[in-house]
């Protein structure tokens, strides 16, 4: 028994890492799958998200978009509606990371972060809220919202003082969302992921960081997209019909430690 | 099927959550060793899984915080069916009250079983979930030791001590591939909230002041927590430990 199906998801940042991993799982349980994202190249290597699943049979499409642009915002959430009649949910998955301690991150950089990581994820929360309200409940719910957080956005985020800024606004407008529309049947909660390797090149993989997360990740193994995607899909769907406003960590231990 | 070919030990599961838990790990495959001092509870839980094709066998104990009982039946569980996998600790008890009025022999009493029930249950299974290699705890706190309560110390102190108890059993066993995980029920349709509401001055109005102040206006049904439960005992959570899990209508976030 799939568990989204006949659902309709956006997907934000889907083309790559663990928003690919969403993507795959969610259009694996039955959804069809607008994936999101300023680009279909993989960060991480391989053939575009979309055509993969496509390929495979899935419904799945990509929309180019800057979830930091209100437009673009407003375009992708009206697409999916009126191609696919309704908007069941959407995951927040886009983000970008800078690697910058407070002293070296300029004013520009600062906002260029908020912009994509907590802005982009206000503009598409509004525009699928304003949407989801238009709908009929169906199992008690007008539509899901599961946001992509970090721990970092808790506890400190090592040389990255805007990711982790950002970060935990996300964890507060997940709040704010599940407490406000609550009434309306929107159910909005987010994930933390701890230390996830994605496969991707760059300062995420450096042999310092990885060392650094290994230390602070009491469990035996670091963690992977299908991880997240499978705490994606848990808040997604109807097993997580009494739960709203959390902030599920998916970290193998890292903030209990 | 989440949890084919696993083995669990539900404790409180006469009634309430661990009722509906038990039967949701037995739909999921799983072979259930139900656990609670309420025979006739037992009974009805194991028949309804039986009925529908699942597997269950059921333990009285008189109390869940007396040592040794937990050895008992995970030794028993074990050799019917081969092992430990899941461990819920779902018994719980409440005797409401500030710490003014609460007896020292009631205080005592909502320790054994909340926190006692708790961690001299792990205590039982961990050496024979580290020998297969792993395991999942699922602990039960509230609500009601994070965001606050009133006039149930014990319980709510109680509570409280288990969810540190699950952080540091989640660090202390995470390299023996255990994971240990709370969930926080807010408030949920079971006989130990229809007690506690009994206890107010005016019932009614407890209930419905309760209700208002949850975002979703409503209280939860035990199946509810129960799914909470399926996801942090199979294998879909399986990087999650140390984590709370809140069930609560959103009653944290307002």
């Amino acid at each position: 028994m799939k568990r989204l199906a006949g659902k309709v998801a956006i997907v934000t940042g889907g083309a790559s890492g663990i928003g690919r991993a969403i993507t795959r799982l969610f259009a694996q349980e039955g959804a069809t799958v607008v994936i999101a994202d300023v680009t279909g190249t993989v960060r991480e290597g391989g053939t575009p998200t979309h055509e993969l699943l496509r390929a495979e049979g899935f419904p799945v499409e990509f929309v180019k978009t800057d979830v930091s642009a209100e437009w673009e915002a407003e375009a992708v959430v009206r697409h999916t509606s009126e191609r696919h009649g309704c908007l069941d949910i959407l995951v927040n998955d886009a983000a970008i990371g800078l690697g910058k301690p407070l002293l070296a991150t300029s004013r520009e950089e600062w906002e260029r972060v908020l912009a994509v990581n907590l802005t982009g994820v206000f503009l598409m929360c509004r525009a699928a809220v304003r949407q989801m309200l238009r709908q009929e409940p169906r199992n008690e719910t007008r539509g899901r919202i599961v946001n992509i957080s970090s721990q970092h956005g808790m506890i400190a985020a090592p040389e990255d003082i805007a990711y982790g800024t950002s970060k935990s606004g996300v964890v507060y407008i997940t709040r704010q969302i599940a407490a406000d529309y609550a009434k309306d049947q929107i159910v909005c909660n987010a994930v933390a992921p701890g230390k996830i390797l994605t496969g991707k090149p760059g300062r995420a993989v450096e042999p310092r960081w990885i060392e650094y997360s290994q230390s602070r990740t009491p469990m035996a193994r670091l963690g992977t997209p299908e991880d997240v995607a499978r705490a994606a899909l848990f808040l997604a769907s109807d097993e997580a019909t009494y739960l709203t406003g959390v902030n599920l960590m998916v970290d193998g231990g890292w903030m209990a430690a | 099927m989440k949890l084919e070919g696993k083995v669990a030990i539900v404790t409180g599961a006469a009634s309430g959550i661990g009722r509906a838990s038990a039967v949701l790990f037995a739909a999921e495959g799983a072979a259930v060793a139900l656990v609670d001092r309420d025979e006739h509870g037992l009974g009805e839980c194991q028949a309804a899984i039986e009925s529908g094709g699942g597997r269950a066998a059921a333990f009285v104990v008189a109390d869940v915080g007396t040592p040794g009982t937990a050895e008992s039946v995970a030794a028993e569980a074990q050799r019917r069916w081969g092992g430990i996998h899941v461990l819920m600790t779902a018994a719980g008890h409440s005797c409401g009250g500030t710490v003014e009025t609460t007896s020292a022999d009631d205080w005592d009493a909502v320790y054994r079983t909340n926190v006692g029930g708790t961690w001299l249950w792990a205590k039982a299974v961990i050496p024979l979930m580290r020998r297969a290699g792993g395991g999942a705890i699922v602990t039960v706190a509230s609500q009601l030791a994070l965001a606050g309560g009133r006039e149930s110390s014990a319980y709510i102190a109680a509570k409280g001590a288990v969810i540190s108890l699950t952080r540091t059993m989640a660090l202390d066993f995470a390299k023996d591939g255990i994971r240990v995980n709370a969930l926080a029920p807010g408030p949920i349709e079971t006989p130990m909230l229809a007690r506690s509401f009994a206890r107010q001055l005016d019932p009614d109005a407890a209930r419905q002041q309760a209700r208002l102040r949850n975002p979703l206006g409503r209280f939860g049904i035990p199946e509810e927590v129960a799914k909470g439960a399926r996801y942090l005992a199979s294998a879909d959570s399986s990087f999650v430990t140390g984590a709370i899990l809140p069930i609560d209508g959103g009653w944290l976030a307002a």
